[in-house]
């Protein structure tokens, strides 16, 4: 049916991207030599556990030596380090897609593991929650107000959401974020500087939560505080054009009520290009998560990022480019499910 | 002719608000309409006859307003009655209309099928499963497959859509029902077989109905009365064969007639010189003056009545004032 | 050509946002222009990254004016110096007389350019107290000759001898020397190194604490062992106190004001640069694949894509860690990334343009594809296009600041991200050194501001359903 094959299309149309650009960092990373630095890196790791493995069986120096010598060449055959690295591309490739990625330079996980993959799993899930919560806020309160307001246009209050939309685009989340942090953590001592829960964390499952809702509310706060103005504009821009189309009229000359008005005929109309408004802002979602997990310290992907940056930790920004466009086209692919039910016309 | 007259329109005046001042696009028309019966209102663009239509169905836009006059539905003046008590009681369940540019009449996102039920299961409170049976019936009766209940406005041919709106307007036994150019964005084949549709409707539930169209010929297919208006103003009203026919009309009739092309015969169509009136300032004295070329000075200062030729035949010109 | 009869112009300026966006971008490029001619970039670069020239200034300290708004009032920093002192033999080299009620942050002495003829000198700082109380603050050996060297003796001339005393431990004995013997007061070295020798240097203890010493005190530079010629371009003693300047210090003591003015040009250029080489690449992109279709567009088409599913920021910030902060590495990113959209839309006007009836009449005159193009096509778009390099001009000055704020900025650059960068990282924003985060975050805020308010400005005069009539 007309659904399927649409959404069969995108599927295949972002996985396509997704192994799009896993090629292209990849071979970036060959041609400029970071490919090298990082598989040596891992050689060199692995190299140094072998030692410290067989160390207490070897007591003979020499013998050491040869063994780890041996080991470390039988590695740079295995990993391919003796061959160009275009010929080691679709090995490091695989091995990316499959998630293989690796030990981190610095970072580690809450019990001490600094498998990359490790570190990940761990971290993904507090992204999530914080992005989605302020995307989910961020929604609600815009679409409620914009259409309140597209109800008056023309007025002061129309005025100033433009005003409010100009500002909400041209502030920064993350500096926001920092002005919060000023505010409302080191003059008014209310909220926590960052992190994802206090240390100790508190006992018991309830207390365990609010802790968690404490500290998430500052960067949930400037998440929002600082593109719900944007949202509400484009939202209430939408409703208010919809709002003016024939078929609104007609509706309500057939004696239809406001509140069905409202519902089945601005809003139902208003969903498509409003949900095509959240698609676009999606990317900048991302970046924000990654502005405002770094200086809230907030224990999420985008902080570790930040973490990579500083360490110049070249695995783990590989893994990391590679994860956010895993995690962006599935978050992608989700809103386009919503889209094609929302919107009848697209299924072809 | 002894129908009832179930419409009596008396001095309606519309007018819009705009930067440039009042568009006086319905200035004082009067006309009645039997029970039954057909009348077509025929013009040119921006001579106010979609806005008499809209005026009737009290579906103007919000910089319309209507300055006076009374619209007696049944005897009873629907001008008078609140917006909300009219849009509960006459619209569309006694009075309905067919808006101009169907396309845009439906909503894209729900099913056409529930929109044609929507009225039934709103105001007239039937339970939804009887409403889709109704719908599907009067889907029926502008010739498309029921099934069509299921589809959306994207997927529906432009004829197809105004078969929709149609039924839309049907579903609930109008006894008025006003068509504004329901062809017009059609091509001539379809358009066909649309009047044919609406004829033989017209006929089955015994519809009084008001067809606007700035097409004279088409006017001619269903109509038994012509109404012409011209720069806001009814300037000509009367039996199709009097209008249409050889007895002494408008000068501007005349010119649409004549502007007709013909199968048969070889007179080359004529055209009207000038511009219609702009509405903010229209011309002293009768509208039409700028254009007319049997123009006398009284023309230019004094607008003149409707004079009545012959029965029910109205001209609104100095010319005919004998 | 008057401007302001210039329908587009009086479009523009009659609205609220146009007006006031037009007003601060011109004091924007006002500010950039002065900035530039005033200050030669490359040398105040240079400076501005160079930690030494900023030694004798106070670190993370807030502007001067806050004194205003304290009752007590924060220490303003005293710079005492004195030029071209001569003498033969032993002798008083300088003395400073300084009226102070405060502990400073620190004492710095710079000896710049000594010359001697004979034996090293030693040159001694001491300081009279307001109680009357002497104390040597440091004492500084000059270096004697070396085996080939002839007098005179030159030392401290390529770069000036700076001395910092706060910590030394002579100050911290000497101190605790006149704290047990003069005041009798139960004090160890410890306490002294930990409190600060600079506390009890110029306090007093009263009610069992250490207050201020309020008070002249008296700094006297004298020469010892000096059995010839000494001469000394400059002797600075600087007593670093807790405020600075109109825009405060930040962690390196370097004057925020002047990284705050520097940033003017830097983020106008950076934004303005991308936007146009973005806007330019898409729109001539856009432009053959909607005028030539085929394959041309299909590919184009493909590209724009591609790249439209992309998330940009962790791309971009790949791109920039892989291949090098530099600048033009930015804005190439930049462009790398910013050329669909506008390839898309100019693409669908372009589409549109060329079904019209010009073009249509002028191919049938047999009008060259160039023709077309620049007489036709190209007029109708280029008020779009130049609305569309003003709208996206923020854009770019958000994303540099973005980078920079991560630490990928160009380290040559003040940029007010960067400013932002630094301060975070010394933890600006848990120290509550708001003059640092607040004016660089502000003037970014302002900047992108600007553009955005031009941009709503141009709105109608580029779309005309969406201007407004006034009404009678």
């Amino acid at each position: 049916m007309g659904i399927y094959t649409r959404l069969l299309v995108k599927v295949l149309s972002l996985a396509a991207v997704l192994l799009a650009v896993l090629f292209f960092v990849v071979v970036i990373l060959g041609a400029t030599g970071v490919s090298d630095k990082i598989l040596n890196a891992i050689v060199s790791e692995e190299v140094r556990l072998y030692r410290q493995n067989v160390a207490p069986r070897l007591v003979d120096p020499v013998a050491l030596e040869e063994a780890v010598s041996k080991y470390r060449e039988e590695l740079v055959r295995a990993y391919g380090l003796d061959r160009p690295w275009y010929e080691r591309l679709p090995d490091m490739y695989l091995r990316v897609l499959k998630l293989d990625l690796g030990r981190a330079k610095h970072a580690q996980t809450f019990g001490g593991s600094n498998k990359i993959s490790d570190i990940i799993a761990e971290r993904l899930p507090n992204t999530i929650i914080l992005v989605t919560t302020a995307v989910a806020i961020n929604l609600l309160v815009g679409i409620l107000v914009g259409v309140r307001i597209a109800a008056h246009p023309g007025t002061k209050l129309d005025r100033a959401t433009s005003l409010l939309s100009a500002i909400s685009y041209a502030i920064p989340t993350w500096w926001l974020g920092i002005m919060l942090i000023l505010i409302f953590s080191f003059y008014l001592k209310f909220f926590p500087y960052g992190g994802l829960y206090s240390s100790p964390p508190p006992e018991g499952p309830l207390l365990k939560v609010l802790d968690i809702l404490w500290h998430a509310t500052l960067p949930i706060s400037a998440l929002v505080l600082a593109n719900v103005g944007l949202t509400i504009y484009v939202t209430k821009t939408i409703v208010f054009n919809v709002a003016q189309e024939d078929f609104v009229n007609v509706g309500r000359v057939k004696g239809l009520p406001e509140r069905l008005i409202n519902r089945r005929y601005i809003m139902r109309a208003a969903a498509p290009p409003i949900l095509t408004n959240v698609i676009l802002g999606l990317a900048g979602s991302i970046s924000g998560a990654i502005l405002t997990e770094t200086v809230f310290t907030w224990p999420g992907m985008g902080s570790l990022f930040f973490e990579a940056i500083i360490y110049s930790d070249e695995a783990l920004i590989l893994s990391l480019v590679y994860m956010f466009t895993l995690v962006y086209v599935v978050a992608r692919f989700v809103l386009e499910v919503l889209y094609v039910i929302v919107d009848p016309r697209v299924r072809i | 002719m002894t129908g009832s007259k179930i419409l009596q329109v008396e001095d309606l005046r519309t007018f819009y608000v705009t930067p440039k001042g009042y568009v006086r696009a319905v200035d004082g028309v009067s006309f009645t309409l039997d029970k039954g019966e057909s009348l077509a209102v025929v013009g040119e663009s921006g001579s106010g006859k979609t806005t008499l239509g809209l005026t009737l169905m009290r579906a103007l836009p919000r910089n319309a307003t209507i300055i006076s006059g009374s619209v007696l539905l049944n005897g009873k003046d629907i001008l008078l009655t609140s917006l909300n008590e009219f849009r509960e009681e006459y619209s569309w369940k006694v009075i309905s209309m067919v808006f101009q540019g169907a396309m845009n009449a439906l909503n894209p996102v729900i099913k056409v099928g529930e929109q044609v039920a929507e009225p039934l299961i709103i105001k007239g409170r039937l339970p939804k499963d009887e409403a889709r049976k109704v719908a599907e019936e009067f889907i029926e009766l502008v010739g498309m497959p029921k099934a069509f209940y299921d589809r959306y406005p994207h997927e529906l041919s432009g004829g197809m859509k105004q078969r929709i709106v149609i039924a839309m307007a049907l579903v609930m036994k109008p006894q008025i029902l006003i068509l504004d150019e329901p062809t017009s964005a059609l091509d001539v084949t379809i358009q066909a077989q649309i009047i044919n549709m609406i004829k033989d409707i017209i006929e089955n539930l015994g519809l009084s109905v008001i067809f606007i169209t700035h097409d004279i010929s088409l006017a001619s297919e269903i109509a038994d009365r012509v109404a012409v208006m011209y720069g806001g103003e009814l300037v000509e009203i009367g039996r199709l064969d009097q209008v249409l026919g050889e007895s002494p009309k408008h000068p501007y009739t005349e010119k649409l007639l004549a502007s007709l092309p013909r199968l048969r015969g070889d007179n080359i169509p004529e055209f009207i010189p000038g511009r219609p009136p702009d509405l903010t300032s229209p011309p002293s004295g009768c509208r039409f003056h700028p254009r007319c070329p049997f123009v006398v000075d009284k023309c230019k200062n004094e607008a003149p009545p409707l004079f009545r030729l012959n029965g029910e035949h109205h001209v609104k010109c100095w010319l005919r004032s004998g | 050509m008057s401007l302001l009869k210039n329908e587009s112009f009086r479009i523009f300026f009659s609205t609220w946002s146009g007006r006031i966006g037009l007003s601060f971008l011109i004091l924007l490029t006002a500010v950039s222009i002065y900035t530039l001619i005033m200050l030669p970039i490359p040398e105040v670069s240079a400076r501005w990254n160079d930690p030494q020239y900023w030694a004798d200034y106070p670190k993370s300290s807030p502007p001067s004016w806050v004194n205003i708004f304290l009752d007590r009032k924060l220490l303003e920093t005293v710079n005492l110096q004195k030029e071209n002192i001569e003498i033969i033999g032993n002798g008083r080299l300088a003395e400073f007389l300084v009226t102070y009620d405060g502990f400073p942050r620190e004492i710095i002495m710079v000896v710049n350019n000594l010359k001697y003829s004979s034996r090293p000198p030693v040159i001694t700082l001491h300081v009279i107290r307001p109680d009357g109380y002497s104390l040597e603050i440091t004492r500084l050996t000059v270096p004697p000759p070396r085996p080939d060297e002839q007098p005179p003796y030159t030392r401290f001339a390529a770069s000036p001898e700076r001395i910092l005393m706060g910590a030394s431990d002579d100050l911290i004995r000497e101190v605790y020397r006149l704290y047990t013997e003069r005041f009798d007061a139960s004090v160890t070295l410890l306490k002294i190194k930990q409190e600060g020798a600079l506390k009890y240097l110029f306090g007093t203890p009263k009610d069992g604490e250490i207050t201020p010493l309020k008070g002249v005190y008296r700094f006297t530079l004298t020469a010892t062992q000096n059995d010839g010629q000494l001469s000394v371009s400059s002797f600075q003693i600087v007593l670093v106190g807790e405020t600075y300047g109109y825009m405060g210090t930040d962690v390196i003591g370097r004057d925020l004001s002047l990284g705050l003015v520097l940033g003017f040009p830097v983020s106008l250029f950076v934004g303005v640069v991308a936007s146009v080489l973005v806007t330019g690449l898409g729109a001539t992109l856009g432009l053959f694949s909607g005028y030539f279709g085929g394959k041309v567009d299909n590919v184009i088409q493909r590209f724009a894509d591609f790249i439209n599913n992309i998330p940009i920021l962790p791309l971009l910030i790949f791109l920039v860690f892989t291949f090098g902060t530099k600048l033009w590495i930015i804005i190439l990113a930049f462009v790398v990334f910013g050329w669909p959209g506008l390839t898309i839309v100019t693409r669908s006007m372009v589409l549109q343009l060329r079904e019209s009836q010009y073009v249509e009449s002028a191919r049938a005159i047999g009008a060259s594809n160039l023709r077309i193009l620049s007489k036709h096509i190209f007029p109708n778009i280029a008020p779009f296009i130049l609305a569309q390099i003003i709208f996206l001009t923020p854009s770019f000055i958000l994303l540099e600041a973005a980078l920079s704020f991560l630490g990928l900025g160009d380290p040559s650059l003040p940029t007010w991200g960067q400013m932002l960068e630094l301060g975070f990282k010394n933890a600006a924003v848990y120290l509550g050194y708001w003059w640092w985060i607040l004016p660089p975050g502000l003037l970014i805020v302002v900047t992108a501001l600007t553009f955005v308010m031009v941009s709503m400005g141009l709105e109608p005069v580029i779309n005309p359903r969406v201007r407004v009539v006034k009404t009678r």
